[in-house]
């Protein structure tokens, strides 16, 4: 099993998306795992640039709650 | 590749945000399985952030819709606007939509998650929705504009339809469905000038393949309104859509289009020159005998003239026999029947002989089927 299908499947991904994967060939299975993982990143990145730009407009004394609120 | 195969490939490139022709291996895979497979992604990723969507949802409900709106709009930006909108009730996602600006709004559309996006978009009033794939239109985003078509409400559909004047668009979007069984009712909103317009749409941005490929999808009464407004097109057309179900191999398609036509525009369909060039011919054939869509061809056989109706007796006695056995066993009789009874005299001989010898078993199980029927008592005659 690749790295990039070991890293999908501990992070959840569905079991049938994870069978489609498994089914194919080696290198395409480990070649479209790869692409899953990478787009994934892109939109972690994405939204964390999003919530971090809206915690900078919260004003100084209301940014450590909103932050608390918005990252647990 | 296949029409619908790189439309499936191209709704999955734009998720995975790669190229379309890195995904190119995936060519082959079961259209359905690739569409699941899309789908458990699709709602994979929005889960990964579904806790910050509802959290941001959380603060947004605080603070009035107008300053929702403007920090969606200066801040948040339309990716997680369309997180957090799917995470707001429904009643309160469209009074924020309301106060955002139409441009946002059809960005945000873009990256709504199908699923988590459903009650919303079938919650959304006319008004906004016909505004917004107007956007979505300018915007050409088609596969958008399909996803609206799935879950907005009927009175909704009506109102887009009716601004759309783009055939391209129109194809597009029908062809980017998810659920083809939709297709019915987006066609019949469409005015016969826009159904005109598909089809001109076809011809003018090579999009044969797709028309053709949907027309498998809809009901027999449009299949057979549309199939005569393409028969209307003449024969240039009509023969450029020959050669595109054989390069394509869309035979059972154009047929199933030819069946459903009325009896006029059949007639001169199935008699265009371009039918009887060998390869077309062969071409024919091999498709029919690999999707077993016999009955199809075999209604139309008899409409054809004598000299169209050489060719396809040439392949089927000469380079593909064994597909005229195939036939024997895999269509109904009283189609086969009426091919036969339809046969020259000067075209038994060969029939015969071809029957006799490849297709021997066959034909004996269809004799012993058929035996007073007296469509194929002359061929009897003459393989007595």
């Amino acid at each position: 099993m690749s790295d990039s299908i070991s890293t999908l499947k501990n992070k959840g991904l569905p079991a049938d998306a994870l069978a489609f994967i498994e089914s194919l060939p080696a290198d395409q299975a480990s070649k479209l795992a790869d692409t899953v993982l990478a787009a994934l990143e892109t939109k972690d990145a994405r939204v964390e640039k999003a919530m971090n730009n809206a915690l900078n407009v919260v004003p100084g004394p209301f940014r450590r709650p909103v932050k608390k609120m918005l990252f647990g | 590749m296949h029409i619908e195969t790189q439309a499936e490939l191209l709704k999955l490139s734009r998720l995975l945000e790669t190229e379309e022709n890195n995904l190119a291996f995936l060519d082959g895979q079961d259209l359905g399985a690739l569409a699941t497979f899309r789908g458990a992604v699709s709602g994979f990723f929005y889960e990964q952030h579904q806790d910050s969507y509802q959290r941001l949802a959380g603060i947004s409900k605080l603070v009035p819709t107008g300053a929702s709106a403007k920090l969606a709009t200066t801040v948040l930006g339309s990716v997680l606007a369309a997180g957090i909108a799917s995470e707001l009730p429904p009643e309160r996602a469209i009074k924020l939509a309301d106060k955002l600006p139409e441009e946002f709004l059809a960005k945000l559309c873009i990256h709504l998650e199908p699923t988590y996006s459903r009650d919303l978009l079938a919650a959304m009033p006319d008004k906004i929705v016909a505004s917004v794939a107007k956007t979505l239109l300018a915007m050409g985003e088609h596969i958008t504009l399909a996803r609206f078509v799935a879950v907005i409400q009927t009175s909704a559909l009506k109102a887009v339809t009716s601004s759309i004047e783009d055939g391209e668009a129109m194809v597009k979007i029908a062809l980017y469905l998810e659920d083809k069984s939709k297709l019915d009712t987006l066609l019949a909103l469409l005015s016969e000038t826009q159904q005109r317009a598909t089809l001109k749409a076809a011809t003018d941005h090579e999009l044969w393949p797709a028309v053709l490929s949907l027309n498998g999808h809809l009901n027999t009464e449009l299949r057979g309104q549309m199939g005569n407004l393409v028969a209307e097109q003449g024969e240039t057309v009509i023969s450029h859509i020959i050669e595109v179900a054989s390069e394509q191999r869309l035979w059972t398609n154009l047929l199933q289009a030819v069946n459903a036509m009325d009896n006029q525009h059949q007639q001169m369909v199935v008699n265009v020159p371009k039918l009887r060039e060998a390869d077309i011919m062969e071409s024919l054939i091999a498709t029919v005998a690999s999707e077993n869509s016999w009955d199809e061809l075999l209604t139309l056989l008899p409409l054809l003239d004598q000299e169209h109706l050489t060719p396809a007796v040439d392949v089927l006695t000469g380079s593909q026999p064994e597909a005229l056995g195939q036939a024997l066993g895999q269509a109904h009789d009283s189609k086969l029947l009426g091919l036969f009874g339809h046969l020259p005299e000067a075209e038994l001989p060969r029939v015969a002989k071809a029957l006799k010898g490849l297709a021997a078993e066959s034909w004996q199980a269809f004799l012993a089927r058929n035996s007073d029927a007296h469509e194929i008592e002359a061929l009897k005659a003459e393989m007595a």
